[in-house]
């Protein structure tokens, strides 16, 4: 029997997550240079749900059904992928690191007698030992680090929006079995009472193509509101350096580094941010990085694809309405 | 339990994360990182989950014990735990604890915690200020068989359980779990007191408790799972293309020309 790669998958509305699709692709390369076959499994999936993730590049799907599980609980979600992989033993196991998938990665490999290498940026089988090795950012982003293990289920969160997700293929072929497991479930000690979601103006960090970013070089809230206007010209988003959540001038829920959320835009604006390590780390996802600052020395500068060095406050206003005239919006 | 609960705080003592890029050095072996001239301080996560636990003591009384543990933790470094309000500052020492992996870490932080008879409530940073890795206490948890809370925000404590206010990906949840537990704080929300000068000398007179290896009933050189097989520099290779102009709002309309031709926006 082949070595399974298995990349743990979330649904969405009938299909599969972007995440899942990005997993799926890194997790196809890695079946392949390990000669093995690359399951997706899904905690109460459909059959829509596993044609799409064959479609995505899955070799079979395994939907293990067990209706009284709903929403995420660590507590009944890790006894299912115990049990799941113990009874598969697969080589590799691919988490998204999210909210969901970071923490059952990490719960899954204690639970399994191993440590998981988590928010890996590149991920590849070495030849010689046919282990994998898993590269992540440390100290603050100032290091790549290159991990491995030498023996034992290998358990990897993947960052997400670094790999692109595998052209849809409708024609390919998969089995997609439905696995009813008998495991007892516990009685979770840590419940969940109440969900909040919340309400904020404006677009999700993690939904746009287009960040506007400012940072502590705005000077004051009124300055850090005009980053609002720009956004919204662009269909973009709003975000801010750690200081600039630190005085209240945008909430937390936005902030981008180490720290707060890691984006992957495909255009990132940084106005009057000095790059510290820690806020690139956030932003290093970003394809394409814009720095307006009035340091030419800014660390940003080392980062971003095009820059210019000048006040903000002579620089925004005419870059804000060339844009307007050339993209003719109000 | 739940009057006067008995709090562990686990603590790194870590390099400033905020330090220079070339301030990290990679040494001869290639596995190893050496800071060149920055300081040693406790990992700024690991302050925010004492503040958390100063805080339940301020309100319920109890006690704080902090542990840290490395090839040499600094007691120096440490004594602005108990200044700050920690009552027990143990100091898990040995050459062993060296460079040790983020199981191999769990497994000893646990198997301290347990020699020091337990606790109510265990709280841990979100993540180191170094690794960034956010496995340790997952691990302590998982190794001690307790329930553990990823990244609480506010703390009701009540009897024999603790009710929690968490940040999730869209909001927050409102999490009850019963102590004993494990629960990891979230780094903006508490952020650790100023001692008074006082404590901070009263704090340098207080001995550190001290364990080493050969204390705890685990195999530490078999503990580790996860190797370094490579570290590299994290170098950028972007070359910025400058936008200019004879003023610096026409350099800013001609960057927008710029991203407009080039297909950006």
């Amino acid at each position: 029997m082949a070595d399974k790669v298995v990349v743990y998958g979330e649904a969405e509305g009938g299909g599969i997550t972007t995440s899942t699709a990005e997993l799926l692709a890194v997790g196809s390369r890695l079946s392949r240079e390990s000669s093995a076959e690359l399951v997706a499994v899904f905690i109460n999936g459909s059959n829509e749900t596993g044609a799409e993730a064959i479609a995505r590049g899955a070799d079979a799907v395994i939907s293990v059904q067990i209706p009284q599980l709903g929403e995420y609980e660590p507590e009944l979600y890790l006894p299912v992928m115990e049990m799941f992989c113990r009874k598969t033993n697969p080589a590799l196991v691919l988490f998204a690191h999210n909210h969901q998938g970071a923490d059952l990665a990490c719960r899954l490999a204690f639970r399994l007698g191993t440590g998981p290498i988590t928010d890996c940026t590149a991920l590849a089988i070495d030849q010689n030992t046919g282990r994998l090795r898993g590269t992540r950012s440390t100290y603050g982003g100032n290091i790549r680090a290159t991990f491995s293990s030498a023996s034992g289920a290998q358990i990897v969160s993947v960052r997400e929006k670094v790999f692109e997700p595998l052209e849809r293929d409708g024609a390919r072929k998969g089995e997609i079995t439905c696995f009813l497991p008998e495991v007892e479930l516990p009685v979770p000690r840590a419940r969940c009472l109440k969900r909040v979601v919340a309400e904020y103006a404006g677009k999700r960090l993690e939904d746009a193509e287009i960040i506007v970013s400012g940072g502590r070089g705005m000077e004051s809230m009124d300055n850090f509101a005009q980053l609002t206007e720009l956004a919204e010209l662009l269909d973009g988003a709003v975000g801010g350096s750690r200081p600039t959540v630190e005085k209240g001038w945008v909430e937390q829920r936005f902030q981008v580094g180490l720290t707060g959320v890691k984006v992957s835009p495909k255009l990132y604006i940084a106005v009057g941010i000095s790059g510290a390590v820690q806020h690139i780390a956030g932003a290093i996802g970003a394809k394409t990085i814009v720095a307006i600052n009035k340091d030419a020395g800014a660390n940003i500068f080392n980062e971003a694809h095009y820059g210019v060095v000048g006040d903000f406050k002579e620089v925004l206003p005419a870059f804000k309405e060339c844009l307007r005239e050339h993209l003719g919006r109000k | 339990m739940a009057i006067e609960p008995n709090i562990v705080v686990c603590m790194k003592q870590v390099f400033d994360p905020d330090a220079p890029p070339k301030s990290f050095r990679i040494d001869a072996s290639g596995k190893r990182v050496v800071p060149e001239g920055v300081a040693p301080l406790i990992s700024p996560f690991d302050e925010n989950a004492l503040e958390a636990a100063l805080r339940i003591k301020d309100q319920h009384g109890g006690k704080v014990t902090v542990v840290s543990m490395g090839k040499a933790p600094s007691k120096r470094v440490l004594d602005r735990a108990v200044a700050s309000g920690a009552d027990r500052l143990v100091l898990l020492q040995d050459e062993a604890f060296d460079e040790l992996d983020g199981y191999a870490v769990a497994n000893v932080l646990a198997a301290a915690i347990g020699k020091l008879g337990g606790g109510d409530l265990i709280l841990c940073g979100g993540q180191a200020a170094d690794s960034n890795n956010g496995q340790t206490g997952i691990g302590i948890a998982e190794f001690l068989g307790l329930p553990c809370v990823s990244l609480a925000r506010s703390f009701e404590l009540g009897e024999g359980k603790l009710k929690l206010e968490c940040a999730t990906v869209d909001g927050s949840a409102e999490i009850e779990v019963t102590l004993p537990a494990v629960v990891t704080v979230n780094s903006e929300a508490f952020t650790l007191r100023y001692p008074p000068f006082p404590a901070i000398r009263a704090a340098q007179k207080q001995p550190a408790e001290l364990m080493g290896a050969a204390d705890l009933a685990i195999d530490v050189a078999s503990a580790r799972r996860i190797t370094v097989v490579d570290l590299a520099a994290q170098v950028s290779d972007t070359t910025c293309e400058m936008i200019k102009g004879e003023t610096a709002a026409e350099a800013g309309a001609n960057l927008a020309l710029r991203l407009i031709e080039a297909k950006l926006v």
